[in-house]
């Protein structure tokens, strides 16, 4: 197990190579010049050149990448366009608002949604089952800025129980419950599509499960149905998901880049939606390494719960 | 399985029946928008602009006085249409490869399994503005963006049912008996993820509906004096606030709308089927 | 049952090593809200914007502008009526030859860190921006007339021009940047960026990033204390939630983004509406594309649309009637230049005499070619769409057919704007202190190293933009420019739409707000709370 683990952290190594190399290349492709978008028309084409110059972006692409490349390998990420400043500390200091958000939207989606999918299961054909599963996929159907729109609607300006957006009051947070305030709608928001994936597939790996032969068989010996779910299914329905939550890393991204930037939320979401359209290179390719980390993080998690979970995937032997 | 039966189950799910229902509803809006809708759905009318819904117009008007439900009905065109080509285009790409990595496995699945990979740690959203910078926005653009940034996750999961189907008995037995690698695929093994393929290929017609909708928020893909319904819902968010709700609310129910009826019918299909 | 367990273990122990590794809450709530009684208390601005580098040298863009002008100070000042007053100078003089300008500073003046400031800041300010080692400086195209700059005493600083410039001292309300601070550094990259200091009425107190900048009042203000203790510059990048904040008193002011909310906040008894007026919002041509180097065409379109509907109903009366670049606020500004009143018929009887007649499809052509142009424009600014769209259906009627594309923005500018590639665009220009601005858009030698990018040009104009810079009399300047914006207009390689209303709407407890077309926060450190 531990060189299996060890040999697919190797394999990460050009994984992310690739990630950057590809992304880079995108990036300098797509025409829009930065020195140009932040300092607007009022500025001559003679210091544009200069501007250019000094940002490296006058070398050929390849060079450009080289240059990059050598510096990431040293820890450096450069500096970014906008405002000067290490690209590092630009990333790091928005990664806890990101991480309080997501983990909390995380919690509430992993919770909710595997009781509710398995119950959905249990309960296939009763009021029970078909409710849980109307409610799922509601969840999952409803557009993400439509619902952060209709939820500031309803509490912010009907009900005027909760804050419209920021992360804390305006003149300074005032303890915990501000800050839950402030949490309580985005949170939610972010969870739902999660949660109403995780309903959703629970309950279909479950029912796919559950009717396999040799489960058919567990029950017509007598077993109890919830044990039989429990006992069996359930193990064998933790793949599929397994492979869902590492897969909804990338998708818990997206949707935060919608919530934070509606919801007022300082985080990573809104950082790249910012670099991206002022062309800050530099930090976008930091904000790329990040997210191809976590992803490259979560599916190698993910791989190894198959084979904790599935002893009929023995990595290593089989392939 | 025989159609009799299908049908018979089917049916006992009432859930999936109301949402093959609505479905066709939304379907039928679609195909007879110019029967339906009263006007022109780009003509504007400054002075009928954000008028309330009434017998006139049954949704409202609109920031230029352009017709609500004229814009909803021909938008339909547009969001299905994008949609479904779309997903169609990313679950065949995904099929194709997953089934190629889990049979084959070796070189090949550790090459594609990497493609995945890269494919999923590139953050979707910024390959869209990427691309958005690079072409012109236009409708054939947006159903390809959306087919090659969508085809991973049921390549995946094709993939991992291949490495566990292709251990099995009655794969073995087939090569065994000299079966063909492609008659294997597609006829023994591939019809046995199918389950797995409509629950993705439903999520995936809901997301690209969703995914639609972000794009035209971009200002990506589909023009703003073309009517679809992301267009619409764009348009219309900076009334919801102050008094105007009804130009954003009914594009975004009518989103919610069909990736329900969508999802619902998804999942009649696959009790029923492999019930 | 023992390998669902460890995948739960497996998971929990994921997520506890994701939460160890993030920090606690960006800060804990020990600053709790300990409001001091003594003066004006804390005001929360809303913005959709967060503020690039805090330093004169180097930012470029407008809403820092905006947050720099409290923190820092120019030699001179624009205010409210766009005149230039003096600000760290008490007096200057500008030499017999229009060459030599002398000033004389104030020697009350100290730096947020209590140094002095002095003519040595003034001369290493200017320097830097000059200095083409510093490559990431503000409009240093601004300065290249600049010969040298001689620190005279510590009291008086002196700029020598290589040629006399009537638009010189508009250049001259940058803040300036304390050398000490600063010497020897990259300007672009100096960590004094994100916590600067100043001289101005405020200084930096934190910024969180991605949420907002808190400045507080500087006790030694040289013209004393600002009224406010605190100024929270809050970040919320969505419009519509950041009106929201605005009606629901979650921040205590910020701008109205669309016309549309006007009635909203007009009805609250709490807010006050401010206004002042934004640049010239038009639709410009690629003057030296067919059909458009034709006069009569680019006439014909102006008449075919309808400028005051446009104010009237999109924009819902917030606006003015443009009539060229040049804003109604300055000196320079022509009132009495032609309008082209909205008149169809003369659009198509002009279009008809340049040779473009109606053919069998109801749309002009002209040597078998339809009269068809793409009208570009940045996406996302939703009343621009909107104009965008209704030009399309005017100019249908007229016969010409019209495709809106919307672009991103920073496609939008750099890759079609500045380069030339369009055959119509809908933009908006700047507001600027001093007239010669124009010879950066509308001079032959722009049409290579400026931004003459609509490609219209015209000896006579040359000549006016040369002489406008000649003489410094104001007066002698007025009839220059108004001669210059008469021949633009009637040239018309623009449609001049608007000049927008700028909107802002405060609690009616704040008081001594003064809007200026520059920057509402002039005079800040009045305000009170």
């Amino acid at each position: 197990m531990l060189r299996y683990i060890l040999g697919r952290l190797l394999q990460a190594i050009p994984l992310l190579f690739v990630v950057t190399l590809t992304a880079f290349a995108i990036l300098h492709l797509a025409p829009g010049d930065p020195a140009a978008l932040l300092y607007g028309t009022d500025i001559t084409a003679d210091q544009r050149a200069q501007i250019r110059a000094a940002w490296g972006l006058d070398d050929p692409i390849p060079v450009q990448y080289v240059k990059w490349l050598g510096n990431f390998l040293r820890g450096d990420l450069g500096r970014s366009f906008s405002d000067g400043r290490p690209v590092l500390q630009v990333i790091v200091e928005r990664i806890p608002a990101t991480l309080q958000l997501t983990l909390t939207g995380l919690l509430i989606a992993i919770v909710l949604g595997l009781s509710i999918g398995t119950l959905a299961a249990l309960r296939a054909n009763s009021f029970i089952g078909y409710i849980s599963t109307l409610l799922s996929t509601f969840f999952y159907s409803l557009p993400n800025f439509w619902l952060a729109l209709l939820l500031i609607l309803i509490f912010s300006v009907w009900l005027q129980i909760l804050p419209s957006a920021g992360i804390e009051s305006p003149r300074g947070s005032t303890g915990i419950a501000d800050r839950l305030a402030h949490l309580a709608m985005p949170a939610f928001v972010i969870s739902l599509r999660e949660m109403g994936r995780l309903i959703r597939f629970t309950r279909a790996s479950l029912l796919d499960v559950l009717n396999q032969d040799y489960i058919r068989t567990a029950r017509s010996k007598g077993l109890r149905e919830r044990q039989v779910a429990l006992r069996h299914a359930f193990r064998n329905a933790l793949i599929p998901i397994i492979t869902l939550l590492g897969l909804s890393l990338p998708q818990i991204a997206s949707s935060s880049i919608v919530v934070e930037t509606v919801f007022a939320w300082p985080g990573i979401g809104r950082l790249i939606i910012e670099s991206a359209f002022q062309r800050n290179y530099p930090v976008l390719m930091g904000e790329i390494v990040m997210i191809g980390l976590l992803v490259i993080a979560g599916n190698l998690i993910a791989d190894i719960c198959y084979a904790f979970v599935d002893p009929r995937i023995r990595y290593g032997d089989s392939l | 399985m025989n159609t009799q039966r299908f049908w018979f189950r089917f049916r006992k799910n009432r859930l999936a029946v109301v949402g093959i229902f609505v479905l066709l509803a939304i379907i039928a809006l679609a195909v007879a928008a110019p029967i339906l809708a009263p006007r022109d759905p780009a003509r504007i009318d400054l002075d009928q602009r954000e008028q309330s819904p009434s017998g006139a117009h049954w949704f409202g008007t609109d920031r230029l006085g352009r017709d609500v439900f004229a814009r909803i009905v021909w938008g339909a065109q547009v969001s299905l249409g994008v949609s479904l080509l779309a997903v169609s285009l990313g679950s065949g790409i995904g099929i194709l490869l997953g089934a190629l990595a889990g049979y084959a496995g070796g070189a090949l699945d550790a090459l594609i399994a990497r493609a995945i990979d890269l494919m999923l740690a590139l953050p979707t959203f910024f390959l869209l503005v990427a691309i958005q910078a690079l072409f012109p926005p236009n409708l054939i653009n947006v159903i390809v963006i959306i087919g090659i940034t969508s085809w991973m996750a049921i390549a995946r999961i094709v993939r991992g049912q291949f490495l566990l189907l292709k251990q099995r008995d009655f794969v073995t037995a087939a090569r065994a008996s000299g079966v063909q690698p492609t008659r294997i695929i597609f006829r023994h093994i591939l019809p046995n993820v199918s389950s797995q393929i409509i629950v993705f290929f439903t999520l995936g017609l809901a997301d690209a509906v969703l995914v639609e909708s972000a794009l035209s928020f971009l200002g990506l893909g589909v023009p703003p004096y073309q009517a679809s319904w992301g267009n619409m819902l764009n348009d219309g968010q900076i009334g919801i606030l102050s008094g105007a709700w009804w130009v954003a609310f009914f594009p975004g129910l009518l989103i919610l709308l069909t990736a329900l009826s969508i999802n619902l019918v998804g999942d009649g299909l696959q009790e029923s089927l492999f019930k | 049952m023992h390998n669902r367990f460890s995948m739960f273990v497996m998971l929990a122990i994921l997520i506890a090593i994701i939460a160890a590794c993030s920090p606690a809450p960006a800060q804990s709530p020990t600053s709790a809200p300990a409001p001091t009684k003594a003066s004006g208390g804390t005001f929360v601005y809303g913005s959709p914007f967060e503020p690039s580098a805090l330093n004169p040298i180097v930012a470029p863009d407008v809403v820092t502008k905006w947050i720099l002008e409290m923190i820092f100070d120019g030699v001179v000042a624009i205010n409210d009526k766009m005149e230039i007053v003096p600000e760290l100078a008490t007096s200057w003089d500008i030499a017999p030859d229009g060459k030599t300008y002398t000033f004389k500073l104030r020697n009350d003046v100290k730096w947020h860190d209590g140094k002095p400031f002095t003519a040595d800041d003034v001369k290493f300010t200017y320097d830097t921006i000059i200095d083409p080692k510093q490559p990431k400086t503000i409009a240093k195209s601004d300065y290249a007339l600049v010969e040298k700059i001689e620190v005279v005493d510590a009291q008086t600083v002196r700029f020598v021009l290589k040629s006399p410039n009537a638009s010189f001292l508009s250049k001259l309300a940058i803040g300036i940047a304390p050398k000490h601070l600063l010497e020897g550094q990259e300007a672009a990259t100096a960590a004094f960026n994100r916590k600067p200091i100043g001289t101005g009425a405020f200084k930096v107190d934190e910024w969180a990033a991605g949420q907002k900048v808190v400045l507080v009042a500087q006790a030694d203000y040289f013209r004393g204390r600002a009224k406010l203790d605190k100024l929270v510059w809050q970040i919320t990048p969505d419009s519509n939630v950041l009106t929201l904040q605005m009606l629901n008193g979650e921040v205590d002011g910020g701008p109205i983004i669309n016309p549309k909310d006007l009635p909203k906040f007009k009805e609250k008894k709490n807010l006050a509406v401010y206004e002042s007026v934004g640049a010239n919002t038009y639709i410009g041509f690629n003057n030296e594309k067919e059909p458009f180097n034709d006069k009569r065409v680019r006439q014909a379109l102006n008449y075919g649309l309808d400028k005051k509907t446009i104010i009237e109903k999109i924009l819902e009366g917030q606006g003015v009637q443009a009539t060229s670049e040049i804003i109604a606020q300055t000196w320079a500004y022509n009132p009495n230049v032609n309008l082209y009143a909205f008149d169809p018929g003369k659009a198509k009887a002009m279009l008809d005499d340049a040779g473009w007649k109606v053919g069998a499809s109801g749309m002009r052509e002209k040597n078998g070619k339809p009269f068809k142009f793409v009208l570009l424009t940045n996406s996302g600014d939703k009343l621009r769409e909107e104009i965008a769209l209704f030009a399309r259906q005017q100019w249908k009627e007229i016969g010409v057919e019209v495709e809106p594309q919307f672009l991103e923005l920073n496609t939008f500018i750099n890759e079609r704007v500045l380069k030339s590639n369009f055959e119509a665009i809908f933009l908006a220009s700047s507001v600027n202190v001093d007239p010669d601005f124009l010879s950066r858009r509308w001079s032959t030698a722009a049409l290579t190293n400026g931004n003459n990018f609509l490609r219209w040009a015209n000896p006579d104009v040359d000549k006016l933009l040369a002489q406008g810079i000649a003489v410094t009399d104001q007066p002698a300047r007025k009839k220059v420019y108004d001669e210059i914006q008469r021949i633009v207009a009637d040239e018309s390689p623009t449609v001049p739409i608007y000049y927008p209303k700028t909107l802002w709407a405060f609690k009616t407890t704040v008081k001594d707000i003064v809007p200026s077309p520059i920057n509402i926060f002039w005079n800040a450190e009045q305000w009170s709370y």
